[in-house]
């Protein structure tokens, strides 16, 4: 019994997370893809179980695979852009050419578009791509855009400039923690290599870019899980629109389950988006692991 | 004589024996009365200045002595919530509702038919301006309304020489937005998202209606494919956009873009709510503006339909004292609480006997009411099937016939077939 008891002391240390998560994240998971099996419930006052029906509505909406395709552009081209952007500012940030109060206002200003909320990032390019606005104005000089040039109206370039600003909202995180990555570079492999004659490019691809591999990889996966997950900027600034041109995966949803309440459509989309997730959770934690292990 | 005497003190008392049990009931239904309290989910009280609808609600109470207990919610998310309440067993007793929700409530559960309600009741329906109908039962009934007439710049209009009152018709608007458009200024605004349809209620269809235009026949299905109306209204939005006479960034606009572009004096026409004429005599003291009824099809001279937005109210399901919600409903729309309410919010009656007192507000806002008196209500997405479904479907239409993508008669069909799907 002393025994039974004192084995079980972890297991009650760990009950209220594992009660809280079940509550907060295990039955809200399991609803929605109950949900997605039945003729759409929460609307209706006796839903009843339409087996695969939601999937199959949801794979034949043509607008749900322009939504795939909007969203794998957006996906794509943020973490390539994040990460690029990331590697650049933070050799920037980490070089022995600038003083140290010159490196610490740069940062300052670098980091400035992690601080500010969706809300206030999409308030302000609003501000900036309408057509009175400054971009119009200023292109308006080299004959690129009149006072009548629409950026977010115009559904062929709408999800570029969706696109550009949740660049420039989500690169800070990344090249923080690039920069932390490229501190813990021993100066010594650098100091060999020019000893051997590595120029510097030869010193990043041989030395930065195997030393920041874990971090990158890393970085890559949540960088694809978040954005995949993006609202508020997008909703705030397009709300998908024009004509779906901006509407990703998570506006899709949304505008599924509560503009047309079709909640069951949605729970069923949401399943897809959920299966993708899990996979690059799953990628992920094995980095974590052999990280540990190395 | 002492007989007598005896004889009336009897009466007396066995009258004051009646009179006591009598009273008792009454004191009785009182207290009953009294241990009532019913839920009223809503997004008004919010919206109303502070304290008002609370203080007609508690005139109710002091009335019946049942007790009224307000659950705000703001407009977005009021339709959620009360579609998950009925589906958890949670919803207030009396729902607030915008006509357009209607038959998702019903379908939810969310609301109960109210006719058996009326003829319990003894309630005269004549109050009532409108009632919404769905599968032939009235489930809900607009409070109060709000119209959308064309708001012109009067300083724009001036420098360019037009008199705000002479635009009539489409070919006066189309002359009068060349106009403005020609001296640098934007002329006409248009709210076009999709995520949002009420730029397709308030501008496009409040064309079309005010021309007699009408979607749905008698038994609510719609006929869009062969209307002659509807194509026309397309054709002129298309002159419109074609001639950049809408605002550019129309396509993802939202209501406060438009208003606020109007407000700081950019825009020369726009459709705003009649509780933005309130908001601009206090906040834009510089803008100088009138109101005017929506520009007809040339040479249309019949009735005069004309939009509006609404508060409407109706009985969950789940209500247990669905009689006494009834008797709140009365009240709501009885002459003195629903001119407070109009007067108070700033916004029009939705009962017949309701005469508000506008004396108080502003010269635009008593001629709207002017308009709007005018004019017969029409807002046809009221009690629709998925309205919110199909808005966006027969807008996305609308929206690529006047890009040019599609010509007008698939535009027509591409709209009809959005409705069909729905209703077949």
């Amino acid at each position: 019994m002393k025994k039974l008891k004192r084995n079980a002391v972890p297991y009650l240390y760990i009950a209220p997370t594992v009660i809280l998560m079940a509550v907060l994240l295990v039955l809200p998971i399991f609803n929605v893809i109950r949900y997605s099996f039945y003729d759409n419930a929460f609307v209706k006052k006796n839903p009843s179980p339409v087996g695969w029906l939601n999937y199959q509505k949801v794979l034949a909406d043509p607008v749900f695979w322009q939504s795939v395709r909007e969203t794998t552009f957006f996906v794509i081209v943020s973490i390539v852009g994040h990460i690029l952007i990331a590697l650049i500012f933070a050799h920037l940030l980490n070089t022995t050419m600038f003083k140290q109060r010159t490196k610490t206002l740069a940062r300052i200003v670098y980091i400035l578009p992690w601080i500010f909320t969706a809300t206030v990032i999409s308030v302000m390019w609003k501000l900036i791509f309408q057509p009175a606005g400054v971009m119009n104005y200023l292109l308006g000089f080299i004959g690129l855009a009149t006072k009548n040039t629409e950026w977010f109206s115009n559904k062929d370039i709408a999800l570029y400039v969706v696109t550009y600003i949740n660049l420039w909202s989500g690169y800070p995180f990344y090249m923080i923690s690039v920069l932390a990555g490229l501190q813990g570079i021993s100066p010594d492999l650098y100091e060999s290599s020019a000893i051997d004659g590595a120029t510097s490019f030869k010193s990043f691809l041989y030395i930065t870019l195997p030393q920041l591999k874990p971090i990158l990889l890393s970085l890559v996966m949540l960088d694809f899980v978040w954005t995949l997950k993006t609202f508020a900027i997008v909703w705030t600034l397009t709300a998908g629109g024009p004509m779906h041109a901006t509407e990703i995966i998570s506006l899709y949803i949304y505008r599924t389950a509560f503009m047309e309440n079709h909640y069951s459509l949605a729970s069923a989309a949401a399943v897809f988006l959920l299966i993708v997730c899990m996979i690059v959770a799953v990628f992920y934690t094995r980095q974590q692991f052999k990280i540990q292990e190395d | 004589m002492k007989k007598t005497m005896k004889r009336v003190l009897a009466l007396v008392m066995i009258m004051a024996l009646i009179m006591g049990v009598v009273a008792c009931g009454s004191k009785k239904e009182e207290a009953k009365n009294e241990d009532i309290t019913l839920t009223f989910q809503q997004w008004f009280a919010d919206e109303c200045p502070e304290g008002l609808f609370q203080e007609i609600c508690d005139g109710f109470t002091a009335e019946t002595g049942i007790k009224i207990e307000l659950y705000n919610a703001p407009n977005a998310e009021t339709k959620t919530t009360l579609l998950s309440g009925a589906a958890n067993g949670t919803i207030a007793d009396i729902v607030g509702t915008d006509g357009k929700w209607v038959s998702d409530l019903v379908d939810g559960g969310a609301l109960t038919p109210l006719d058996d309600l009326f003829k319990e009741g003894n309630v005269d329906t004549s109050v009532f301006s409108d009632m919404w109908k769905y599968n032939g039962s009235t489930y809900a009934m607009p409070m109060v309304t709000f119209s959308y007439p064309l708001a012109v710049n009067t300083d724009i209009l001036a420098e360019v020489g037009i008199d705000p009152e002479s635009i009539k018709t489409r070919s006066d608007f189309l002359a009068a937005c060349k106009a403005v458009t020609d001296a640098g200024y934007l002329a006409y605004g248009w709210n076009a998202t999709t995520s949002n349809p009420a730029g397709l209620d308030h501008i496009f269809l409040n064309s079309f209606w005010a021309s007699g235009g009408k979607l749905r026949d008698d038994a609510g299905l719609f006929h869009i494919a062969d209307n002659d109306d509807f194509k026309e209204t397309a054709v002129y939005f298309k002159e419109l956009v074609d001639n950049g006479y809408i605002a550019p960034g129309y396509m993802t606009a939202i209501e406060a873009d438009i208003t606020s572009k109007f407000g700081s004096g950019d825009l020369a026409f726009c459709n705003p709510s009649i509780s933005m004429l309130s908001i601009w005599a206090s906040d834009s003291p510089n803008l100088h503006f009138t109101v005017i009824p929506m520009p007809v099809k040339d040479g249309y001279t019949g009735t005069t339909y004309a939009d509006y937005a609404c508060w409407g109210v109706g009985i969950s399901d789940h209500c247990e004292h669905k009689a006494e919600a009834m008797k709140f409903i009365e009240y709501m729309f009885s002459a003195e609480a629903n001119a407070k309410l109009a007067q108070g919010k700033g916004c029009f009656p939705g009962s017949t006997v309701s005469d508000p007192d506008y004396s108080e507000t502003s010269e635009n806002f008593q001629k709207a009411f002017t308009i709007w008196k005018a004019a017969t209500p029409r807002a046809e997405w009221n009690a629709a099937i998925e309205a919110s479904a199909l808005r966006t479907g027969v807008l996305e239409n609308v929206l690529l016939f006047v890009n040019g993508e599609i010509d007008v008669d698939t535009m027509a069909a591409n709209c009809q077939a959005v409705c069909d799907e729905v209703y077949n």
